[in-house]
């Protein structure tokens, strides 16, 4: 019996250990901190890379760790000089397919002035008074610092401290959790989250808010439009008024095998972008050379 | 060995059990500013447990046992509270509150307690201490004007450190004070002028008494207008009374902040007076006096010029301050320090004020329900002020300081231009052949630059105010007991050397008083505040206080140096001594005092005050006064008929009525006074005043209507309230009869009745979460009469005269005649009323005969109105754009006047002195003139006239302020760094003659004048 009890400990105390460990950034495992919209993307990376690279291993990082050596961020959110931009996102408003709110918005083509509306605080005057047209609507944005909320709100000359309705704290993904809860409830995330990866069709339960965008693309920003019209149409300048913001990556300089493994992202990790989502940069050639110089 | 397995075990799974436990982390700001809001609690909903608090950056780090997804709520006093989803816990979140606060909200500081505003049954105005963040001022009675509506604050002089007068709604009073009560952080402080000199005289200025309080200390002041909130304080609740809360620290672990401010200005004076140069005055003096210079035309214009002794006597001043305080405090205790240096040059020579002082702020919570506190002030305040003659004792009547002349920096205004301030050798120029009458001793005559640089007169004073308290809670019950000290040693050193002004006719004179006023307060109060039920909510407060006062005073005076380079340090050289004086005087006050507040479904509120005071300034029998009150307010817009009103968000209309009494006059006035003196070497008495058993308490009968209105969603605020306060058995000093062996006694005579209305807007235009613009305005009416006087016939005084106490007038009435212009070359001057029995001539002044005897003389006087305004106004406005803010506030009066003695005494021609270039239109009879008479020696009429008696209405642009917030990393070492620019008395708009239309007195006879300053300031958080 007495070793019974001595065994389930010894166990339990490896297995504990074992858990802690990911947050100890020793041996050749560097890990990488993303927000979930592009985790798909850097998964691929990971495993593409291993197959150049063996010696070094790359991981996910999970749970609430400081000690990650890359950071996956959108624009501002870091330290221009230790930061390489591998691509873009484009964040734009959803509800859940068949509420409330997206029987109120279908058929609308909202202009960034009704988006305003909707979404953010009156400008007039700071106690909260949407428009009657959406009063019932709530509006639910991420508190996150990596929250797509700050590139919807600048994009419309706003502040994320504007933001009308509810706040989540977690990942953006999880807007879409929260949207399909409430009936009235309406939100934006970023393609990655909105679209279905591998059917490249907005989620079955999401619908996508009408814009306001030329008649040749609006096909593409309906619920019937696939991702890869939408990122034709951004790509090529066709669509404007969309909140697009640059992704990239936060590094410590220092680590040769981080740096080269960023030098590897610009050049051939980008290859990938559409696949998982996002948009291709404009300059990634400028953060190879960066990192070259770097290293 | 089951122990040590079962150990084993917890060990093993420790690690487990550790992150079982997820930890929310995030950081709480304030929305729009992004500040970090220290001690907001966030906490998980629906799970037991105390969450937890931001630190001093706003973090905070939650553990809970709950899985994903979770709710947790942030809340935060003045904040609206927020819910948040949490949906994992990867990421820190990111939380703004939205600023709630609203002015209905309120809880208002009321005498001895809180009270919610929405609850109020009487007038009570708050100002918050941003006020202070704009106008920098030394004292807090310089930041109230244009403030609040009824509250008029008069500037006493432009002297750094010289006090204010303070009316709220009026004067009620003739000989006792109409001053206001201080309530500061619960110690009662009365503004007491005999507390604030020595008796020593020939100082003229002194200190301000709320000098021992540092504007930046202040966390807000309530302005305490009715008789349903004065009630409390009884017998020195008459005249209104300002509660002053310091700022405390917070009651949260790891809340400290640290702020240091530094700011520097310069000051000029805001208006010169335009005086002859002397090519002007030596022209002057050619054409109409001897010519004592016998200076040609040629010589004359060559004067140009001459010296501007104006400008001699005045200079750019300089002035900084430098502040800094600590706050924090723990979950039981909370602490809030602070440390002011203010140094404030006056613009006239060798004038200024400086100030040390410390302030603490302390409380613990001992036990559960058990708080002990401390508040403190220590400090230590320097004025150097203008010599004068104004009681000094025994002063020679040969002294030059007289004739209208009351200081040196008059007299550097009636300085011959032609006269140089120094020597072609650099040193003093005692040489004025113009001078023969006053300031002259032999072939050496005064210099006034000399006077100003040379003379002391300077006010010290070492304070230390404080406040012991405990509190014990039981139940609703909340026990309360204080002890507080004010004790103040004021000392006042005087010292003008032989070649001075003031020293001239006494070889140098010299002294030292000092003045020890200790102030004893004890309180016990018993306060039950409960909700009786969902509708009905009970506050009632009993208690007992006690005050004591004892005040010593001694003085030293000597004249006839023959040594003066220790000057006041050294007063044996003096060959005369003055008759030492020394002194007591002691007063007490017992009170009960009782309140209940009562308030039925938060519409309908009750408010029932009773004070007994005895007070040992009256006599036996007559010490025990009642002052009762009730006060009712009705919040209408929470009836069910109100709900379909959509314009209107809020309306509460209030009434109150009751006595309040005032007992501020000397201690012991009531019996017989004696002075000491020496008369042919030995000691002797003089009497003063007559002694009278049966004077009593002054009282004030009070009414008092108003409303509070919200509209547009409370974003414009609307206070109106008219009143009517009938001040009866008047502290009144009447004159004896010549058989009586004293002058004067104090009686209780008469009745002064102020009735008047006050409305306050105040309006958010714009709420913009980057454009914020505020603005505020009040006005009042406020009408004095002097009702009734008993037995008393009409009173004149004042140095010319020229005031009058009379039956149906304001207090504060002016006496003259009325100027009735110039007579003509052309005139029938026999048709005019004879002036001393003689017909006028040509160029003589003109006055109405208003009795019709054919003659001009004291019985022609009339009222020429008052120093009471008829209205008194304000408006302030505050702008804040991104980082950037700014502020605007005016001031103004309309229809008050002031006695222009300094205008006359400039305007008085002759062959010794300056005069203003007005003077060049006095009358002659080639180019006519209706305002002054042929220039001439001929001293002015003795009364005075209404040319003299101006208009001193003004509109004054009171501060201008212009701020930047830098902005700063979040996390950086420095929290927060503004640098602000500010301009005080930025604009006069005044049709008064003199320096400056604010004169406290209502005669201007040469005060101090105002100055406009500019100041750059910075403030560091960390």
């Amino acid at each position: 019996m007495k070793k019974f009890f001595l065994i389930i400990a010894v166990a339990l105390s490896f297995a504990s250990a074992n858990v802690l460990a990911q947050n100890n950034n020793g041996g050749d495992v560097r890990y990488i901190k993303s927000p979930r919209f592009a985790r798909p993307l850097i998964e691929k990376w990971i495993e593409e890379y291993a197959k150049t690279e063996p010696g070094v291993t790359f991981q996910i990082a999970k749970g609430a760790s400081a000690d990650a050596a890359l950071n996956v961020v959108v624009d501002g959110q870091s330290d221009e000089a230790n930061t390489v931009y591998f691509g873009k996102t484009a964040v734009l408003p959803i509800t859940a397919r068949g509420s409330e709110a997206d029987r109120l918005l279908g058929g609308k083509h909202l202009s960034s002035r009704k988006l305003k509306q909707v979404f953010f605080v009156s400008d007039e005057e700071e106690d909260e008074r949407p428009s009657k047209q959406f009063e019932s609507l709530v509006v639910y944005s991420g508190s996150n610092a990596t929250s797509a909320a700050n590139a919807f709100a600048r994009n419309l000359g706003e502040e994320a401290s504007s933001f009308r309705g509810k706040r989540i704290a977690g990942d953006d993904l999880f807007l879409n959790t929260a949207i399909a809860k409430d009936a009235y409830g309406v939100s934006f995330n970023t393609l990655s989250n909105i679209f279905d990866l591998n059917s490249r069709r907005v989620k079955k339960e999401l619908s996508l808010v009408g814009l306001d965008v030329k008649r040749d693309v609006a096909d593409d920003f309906g619920n019937e439009g696939s991702l890869d019209n939408v990122l034709a149409a951004l790509e090529s300048g066709r669509v404007g008024g969309i909140a697009v913001e640059r992704v990239g990556i936060a590094y410590e300089n220092g680590d040769v095998a981080v740096l080269k493994f960023l030098q590897w992202v610009l050049t051939q990790g980008t290859q990938f972008n559409h696949a998982f989502g996002l948009l291709n940069p404009d300059n990634a050639e400028d953060g190879a050379r960066q990192l070259t110089a770097q290293k | 060995m089951e122990k040590k397995l079962f150990v084993l075990l917890v060990a093993a799974v420790s690690p487990l059990l550790a992150i079982a436990q997820n930890i929310i982390t995030g950081r709480v700001v304030e929305q729009g500013i992004n500040e970090p809001l220290i001690g907001a609690t966030v906490l998980v909903k629906n799970e037991k447990g105390k969450g937890v608090v931001t630190d001093i950056d706003g973090n905070f780090s939650l553990p809970t046992k709950q899985e994903a997804p979770l709710t947790i709520v942030v809340q935060f006093v003045g904040y609206r509270s927020q819910e948040i989803d949490v949906y994992d816990f990867e990421e820190p979140v990111e939380i703004q509150l939205v600023d709630n606060s609203s002015r209905l909200d309120e809880i208002v500081v009321v005498g001895y307690g809180t009270q919610k505003r929405t609850q109020l049954t009487g007038s009570v105005t708050t100002v918050k201490a941003d006020i202070f963040e704009k106008i920098s001022v030394p004292t807090l009675d310089g930041a109230l004007s244009g403030q609040v509506a009824g509250l008029n604050v008069t500037a006493s002089s432009g002297q750094p450190g010289a006090d204010s007068q303070i009316r709220i709604r009026g004067g009620n009073s003739v000989n006792a004070s109409n001053e206001p009560l201080y309530v500061i952080d619960g110690f009662i402080y009365f503004k007491d002028a005999a507390n604030a000199t020595t008796g020593i005289g020939g100082l003229g200025s002194s200190l301000n008494p709320l000098s021992t309080v540092n504007p930046n200390d202040i966390e807000s002041i309530e302005v305490l207008k009715d008789v349903s909130a004065t009630a409390i304080y009884g017998s020195r609740g008459a005249n209104g009374v300002i509660i002053v809360t310091t700022k405390k620290g917070r009651k949260e672990a790891g809340a400290s902040s640290i702020n240091y401010s530094y700011g520097l200005g310069v000051s000029t004076v805001s208006k010169k007076l335009d005086l002859l140069n002397a090519s002007e005055w030596a022209q002057f003096q050619k054409t109409y006096f001897s010519n004592k210079g016998g200076y040609t035309d040629a010589e004359i214009a060559a004067l140009g010029e001459g010296t501007d002794w104006q400008d001699a006597v005045l200079r750019t001043a300089v002035q900084q301050t430098h502040e800094l305080s600590v706050s924090g405090g723990s979950e039981k205790s909370r602490y809030a320090f602070s440390a002011n240096y203010t140094d404030q040059d006056g613009i006239v020579l060798n004038t200024n004020f400086q100030r040390y002082n410390f302030h603490t702020n302390v409380d613990w919570e001992l036990r559960k329900n058990f708080n002990f506190g401390i508040n403190a002030t220590f400090g230590r305040s320097r004025q150097d002020v203008l010599t004068t003659l104004d009681g000094l004792q025994s002063a020679s009547s040969t002294s030059p300081f007289s004739a209208g002349i009351t200081n040196s920096f008059v007299y550097a205004l009636l300085m011959p231009p032609v006269i140089s301030v120094y020597n072609a050798d650099g040193s003093y120029n005692f040489k004025n052949p113009y001078e023969y009458a006053y300031f002259a001793i032999g072939d050496h005559m005064a210099n006034p630059v000399y006077d100003l640089e040379e003379s002391v007169a300077e006010n010290i004073n070492n304070y230390l105010l404080s406040n012991v308290w405990t509190t014990y809670k039981v139940g609703p019950v909340t026990l309360k007991a204080t002890v507080g000290l004010s004790s103040e040693k004021l000392t006042q050193n005087l010292f003008a050397g032989a070649y001075t002004s003031l020293g001239m006719a006494t070889e140098g004179i010299g002294g030292n008083g000092n003045r020890q006023t200790d102030i004893w307060q004890q309180e016990y109060t018993a306060t039950f505040d409960k909700d009786l039920n969902a509708n009905n909510h009970l506050d009632a407060l009993v208690g007992y206080t006690y005050q004591h006062t004892e005040s010593t005073y001694s003085i030293i005076l000597t004249n006839h140096f023959t040594n003066e380079s220790l000057k006041q340090y050294n007063l044996g050289d003096g060959a005369n001594i003055y008759t030492p004086e020394t002194g007591i005087s002691e007063s007490r006050l017992h009170s009960i005092i009782g309140r209940l507040n009562y308030s039925l479904l938060n519409r309908y509120n009750l408010t029932a005050t009773f004070r007994a005071d005895r007070s040992s300034r009256f006599s036996a029998g007559h010490e025990w006064g009642q002052f009762p009150s009730l006060g009712l307010s009705w919040n209408v817009d929470k009836e069910s008929f109100f709900a379909n009103v959509q314009r209107i968000d809020y309306l509460k209309v209030r009434a109150s009525v009751g006595l309040v009494g005032n007992q501020e006059i000397p201690d012991a006035a009531y019996l017989g006074t004696y002075s000491t003196g020496s008369y042919a070497g030995s000691s002797s008495y003089s009497s003063g005043n007559a002694s009278n058993d049966n004077l009593n308490w002054e009282s004030t009968l009070n009414y008092n209507v108003g409303f509070d209105l919200g509209l547009l969603h409370n974003r414009v605020n609307i206070v109106a309230d008219a009143y009517y306060k009938k001040t009866y058995d008047l502290l009144f000093v009447v004159p004896l009869g010549i058989s009586s062996t004293v002058s004067r006694q104090l009686q209780n005579v008469g009745n002064v009745v102020n009735k008047g209305f006050e409305l306050s807007i105040d309006g958010s235009i714009i709420k913009r979460r980057s454009v914020r613009w505020t603005a505020a305005a009040n006005i009042a009416h406020n009408l004095n009469e002097l009702t009734d006087m008993g037995s008393s016939k009409d009173l004149i005084y004042g140095d010319d005269n020229q005031q009058i106490l009379s039956k149906g007038e304001p207090v504060g009435t002016f006496y003259g005649l009325e100027f009735d212009g110039i007579v003509q070359s052309n005139e029938d001057v026999t048709q005019l009323p004879k002036v001393n029995g003689n017909v006028p001539s040509p160029g003589d002044v003109k006055y109405v005969d208003h009795n019709g005897d054919g003659k001009i003389d004291g019985y022609d006087r009339t009222f020429l109105g008052s120093t009471q305004p008829k209205l008194t106004y304000g408006l302030s406005t505050q702008f804040t754009w991104r980082n950037f803010d700014a502020s605007v506030a005016f001031a103004g009066s309309v229809g008050n006047r002031v006695y222009n003695a300094l205008g006359r005494r400039l305007e008085q021609t002759g062959d010794s002195y300056n005069v203003l270039s007005t003077v060049l239109g006095s009358w002659t009879a080639e180019n006519g003139g209706n305002r002054l008479p042929l220039a001439s020696t001929t001293r002015p009429f003795s009364h005075i006239d209404s040319r003299y008696v101006q208009d001193a209405s003004y509109l004054k642009l009171r501060n201008v302020s212009v701020g930047y917030r830098v902005p700063l990393p979040k996390d950086g070492f420095i929290r927060g760094l503004k640098v602000s620019i500010s301009a005080a008395n930025v604009l006069t708009f005044t049709n008064y003659k003199g320096y400056d239309p604010e004169v406290a007195s209502g005669t201007d006879d040469g005060v101090y004048p105002a100055s406009r300053s500019v100041s750059f300031g910075v403030n560091v958080s960390l």
